[in-house]
């Protein structure tokens, strides 16, 4: 009957009382129970799921967007210490620090593996803006304002936040290290970005 | 035998022929394809800046062949192979099944031609346009007809578990297809659905699962039942766990197709469904491993030895893989972590190389010698195809694994000020390029051996000799007029007609109870007042963004996650998408998301990104899409289309659709205007690039204005 008979079925002798009299193009079939850990296996995925859906669906445990909202409450208060504790610029205590000795190098130091790779070496920018002229996009050039924007970062458009990083003295130093470019000109300066202040 | 009268038969065998060489013919482009997909992220400079080649237009191309083409025609071989065999009968028509044949490979063809050249629907593994769905769905009938035909006219009167397997499949594709390709033309080569929003996409992934279930895995499940125990000639382990699995696996499987959907807008109580069932699927799939590799008992020592079990022992472990690592990433939590990465990615490519390449070779390796009647051309050649495969698909399975859980970490990461440690997207794809190399590496890997089994099947059939005529058998024709004495489901496997309707009523149980909810309800979603329809100008912008398969890189869905808020703005909700037709949603991020993108950068930001990513986004894989600047936007046919719009439900008023071409001139040229500062010429106004982002830089903005 089959076009394939090229060997017989091997039955094993324990497998005999198991054998049913089924035949398929030679296929014989044995009937060997569920094996117990498949059914257990089974039986556990069942047990779960009906308890789990009531809970989510009927019985109130917490929403997807409860969660959202009670994840959120906590970024914010995140946010809001990190900004009470470094945020706020102090200018006497910018000043205090930059008399130290070792700032310059610091500053030098941060910049260059930090900011060169998009601000250029001299600050005369790439692929972010140039740092040498009187324009600014965010902020009016104040020690301030340039210090927010290293510290939050312009995170849509690829800076990032660089005070979490880099620590409040550090963003000092790069600060400082920043503020010796103004008027310099260097070569290969981007063109003006943002609005003047003087 | 009995004292009935023997009657005499042969089996169609040149249409398995037929089927066999296409399959190998087609897994080879298939493949290729997918290699030079992978080439495009490792190094966006394989797109070639051609617009047919680009990564948007042949990721479709890459699913569609390996799915429908490679392990299509692979299933239409077995089916057709071991269905005459199990019901000791010719196929039911000779002419039907030539129509089958050339008919699936002219839809490949016209698949070949259309993906490239942008014409698309985007609803994944289900992109082809409408005239190509019609000619799908008569050319499936058309299978079904010869399918059942043939059970109708057969000499065993039982059917075998595999042919239990044949049958709830294609059953089931026809019911997915034509639901999913539900659509109103707007021209020869272009559809809206009638789903929109949610309720599209909630249809694409009931569909886009099941078409893993029900085209992936159910009929090869079918065929591994014969083949394995032919191979080895061994019973099967258990009749018994036959039919627990069987039926359990195609009840539950149709209801899982919302774990694509975790965390997104559709409603929770459906996604937790989606988790649910999911998870209730992982022991009924295992029921076809412990079959599979129980069989195999006492034949191990052979599996060292003959390159065709090791085929298939490895395909039923890669099964059984598989079918625990989808349960696992279907829990919400592991979900949050995988979804939009490479890690599935890997997943799919465990269960499509491992399990259904493994199994294909294997079965082409016991069907090509013994259809042509000879021996396989070199032993030797089968065996080092199983080990560069293997290597190749381990390779593969492991980088994007380690890629996805890898990006997955960096984008969730939080500081502990409450801010993203990876703030820019590109960092997290920098970390991740060498695995898009290894990955490279392993599909290389498993194309070549790949042309190792075309190269020796092909020279096992040059060197075998015609056989001009076809074997004859005989077997008693079936007394229909016996008394039927059997029990349970004995009794149902001679009864073809109630066991097709029951394995309908199992897929139509899930299928309905999710449906119905979703379609009929009008509080499925709340619905803001604030959303509004697209301008023409947007909707032709949007269209040329479903042309070029932006989705297949970029999702459109902020998952409500703090990272995701973090990250790209609100939390999408569901009533923002209730004019997408069709929804964009996505399922990969290989760029960021855009649900938000409206507003986020200047316009000639976009102009200039579009052009050449790289100038504003240092070290991007996007690829260029320099001919958006280059040809004009298609202004005549909005009309059209609105009215296509209107009639779906989208509130235009009959002025604004006698009006849209005027107002999308005028839109444009407002647009270009705005850009005169960045250097952007007046003469691109009439450009699609315009209409692109024009519908960019709405996204997102209806509710958040
Ligand atoms: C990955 C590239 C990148 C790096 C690294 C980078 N920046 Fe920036 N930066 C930018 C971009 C881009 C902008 C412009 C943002 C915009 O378009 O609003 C910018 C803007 C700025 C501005 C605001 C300029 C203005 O006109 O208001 C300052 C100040 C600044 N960066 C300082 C720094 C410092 C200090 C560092 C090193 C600690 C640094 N940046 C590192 C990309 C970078
Ligand atoms: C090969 C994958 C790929 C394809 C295809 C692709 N992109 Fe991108 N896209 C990226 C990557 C990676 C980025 C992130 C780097 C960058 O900004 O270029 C990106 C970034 C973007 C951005 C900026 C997002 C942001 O928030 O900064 C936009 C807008 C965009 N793509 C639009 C598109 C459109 C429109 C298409 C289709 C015409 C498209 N992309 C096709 C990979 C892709």
């Amino acid at each position: 009957m089959s076009d394939n008979n090229e060997n017989e079925v091997k039955i094993f002798d324990d497998e005999k009382k198991v054998l049913l009299d089924h035949n398929y193009d030679g296929i014989r079939e044995l009937d060997h129970p569920l094996p117990k850990w498949w059914l257990i296996t089974f039986a556990i995925t069942i047990i779960f799921s009906i308890p789990y859906y009531a809970a989510y669906t009927f019985f109130g445990a917490q929403t997807i967007d409860q969660e959202l909202a009670q994840d959120m409450k906590e970024m914010h208060a995140k946010q809001a210490a990190h900004e009470a504790k470094q945020g706020k610029f102090n200018l006497a205590e910018y000043e205090a620090y930059i008399t130290g000795s070792k700032v310059a190098k610091i500053g030098k130091k941060v910049y260059k593996r930090k900011c060169k790779a998009c601000h250029g070496a001299n600050g005369e920018g790439g692929v972010g803006p140039n740092l040498t002229d009187a324009f600014w996009m965010h902020g009016n050039g104040s020690l301030e304002t340039v210090y927010n924007t290293i510290n939050k970062g312009v995170v849509d458009k690829g800076m990032a936040a660089w005070g979490p990083t880099l620590g409040k003295e550090k963003v000092f130093a790069v600060l400082k290290h920043m503020m010796e470019f103004k008027g310099t000109n260097p070569e290969g300066a981007k063109a003006s970005q943002g609005q003047e202040f003087n | 035998m009995s004292s009935k009268e023997m009657e005499s038969f042969s089996y169609d065998d040149d249409i398995v022929k037929k089927f066999a060489i296409a399959t190998i013919i087609w897994g080879a482009v298939g493949m290729l394809v997918g290699v030079i997909i992978a080439s495009q992220l490792a190094d966006w400079r394989f797109n070639f800046g051609i617009e047919w080649l680009t990564f948007g237009r042949l990721r479709p191309l890459h699913t569609n062949a390996i799915i429908f083409a490679f392990v299509g025609n692979s299933i239409f071989t077995g089916i057709y192979h071991s269905t005459q065999r199990l019901l000791k009968t010719r196929l039911f028509s000779d002419t039907l099944s030539k129509i089958h044949f050339w008919g699936w490979q002219l839809i490949i063809v016209l698949a070949a031609v259309t993906l490239p050249l942008g014409i698309s629907g985007s609803k994944e593994y289900a992109e082809l346009e409408w005239p190509i769905d019609i000619l799908i769905t008569v050319i499936w009938v058309v299978f079904a007809v010869n399918f059942f035909g043939t059970l109708a006219k057969r000499r065993e009167k039982h059917i075998y578990v595999s042919i239990w397997f044949y049958i709830a499949s294609i059953v089931t594709i026809a019911l997915l297809h034509i639901v999913n390709s539900l659509e109103i033309p707007v021209s020869l080569m272009k559809s809206y659905p009638i789903f929109a929003g949610v309720q599209d996409a909630m249809v694409q992934w009931w569909y886009g699962h099941n078409a893993v279930a029900f085209f992936l895995t159910t009929p090869v499940l079918g065929l591994m039942y014969y083949y394995v125990p032919k191979a080895i000639n061994r019973p099967v382990y258990s009749y018994r766990l036959s039919i627990v699995h069987f039926w359990s696996l195609i009840f539950l499987y149709i209801w899982a197709g919302p774990h694509h959907l975790l965390y997104t807008a559709l409603p929770e109580w459906a996604q937790t469904v989606g988790m649910v069932f999911s998870l209730m699927l992982w022991a009924p799939s295992w029921g076809g491993m412990i079959n599979g590799l129980l069989t195999l008992r006492g034949a191990w020592d052979r599996v060292r030895k003959e390159a065709i079990l090791k085929y298939f022992v490895t395909a039923i472990t890669f099964y059984g893989m598989s079918t625990f690592e989808g349960p696992l990433l279907s829990i919400k939590s592991v979900n949050s972590l995988g979804h939009y990465t490479d890690w599935i990615v890997g997943h799919v490519h465990g269960g499509g190389i491992g399990w259904n390449y493994m199994f294909a070779a294997g079965m082409l390796y016991y069907l090509v010698p013994r259809l042509w009647k000879t021996t396989v051309y070199s032993e030797k050649l089968s065996s080092t195809q199983f080990w560069t495969g293997t290597l190749g698909l381990v390779l593969y399975y492991l980088s994007m694994t380690v890629a996805g859980i890898t990006q997955g970490l960096m984008w969730r990461a939080i500081d502990g000020n409450g801010q993203l440690v990876y703030p820019n997207f590109m960092e997290t794809v920098d970390k991740i390029l060498p695995m898009y190399w290894i990955r490279l590496i392993g599909g290389l890997l498993v194309f070549t051996s790949m042309l190792i089994m075309l190269y020796n099947l092909f020279k096992t059939i040059h060197l075998a000799k015609k056989v001009e005529k076809e074997d004859v058998f005989q077997a008693p024709s079936l007394d229909w007029t016996k008394e039927n004495t059997d029990k349970g489901h004995r009794k149902l496997e001679g009864l073809t007609s109630v066991f097709t309707v029951l394995a309908v009523l199992a897929v139509l149980v899930g299928t309905v109870i999710e449906f119905i909810p979703a379609l009929l309800s009008r509080d499925f979603i709340e619905v803001s007042e604030k959303i509004k329809p697209y301008t023409p100008l947007e909707l032709a912008g949007r269209d040329l963004y479903v042309r070029e398969g932006c989705y297949n890189c970029h999702s459109q869905m902020i998952r409500p996650m703090a990272s995701e808020v973090l990250r790209y703005g609100k939390a999408s909700e569901a009533t923002e998408f209730i004019y997408d037709h069709p929804f964009q949603w996505g399922s990969k991020r290989t760029g960021p998301d855009l649900a938000r993108i409206g507003g986020k950068y200047p316009d000639s930001w976009h102009y200039f990104h579009m052009i050449d990513p790289r100038k504003v986004s240092p070290g991007s894989i996007m690829p260029v899409y320099t001919w958006l600047e280059k040809d004009d936007t298609e202004y005549n046919i909005l009309p059209k289309k609105l009215r296509v719009m209107q009639a779906l439900g989208v509130p235009y008023t009959d002025e604004e659709v006698r009006n849209s071409i005027s107002h999308a001139k005028a839109q444009a040229e407002a647009i270009t205007r705005g850009m005169a500062d960045a250097g952007v010429s007046m003469k691109v106004k009439d450009k699609q690039l315009i209409a692109m982002i024009a519908y960019l830089q709405r996204m997102g903005t209806d509710l958040t204005r």
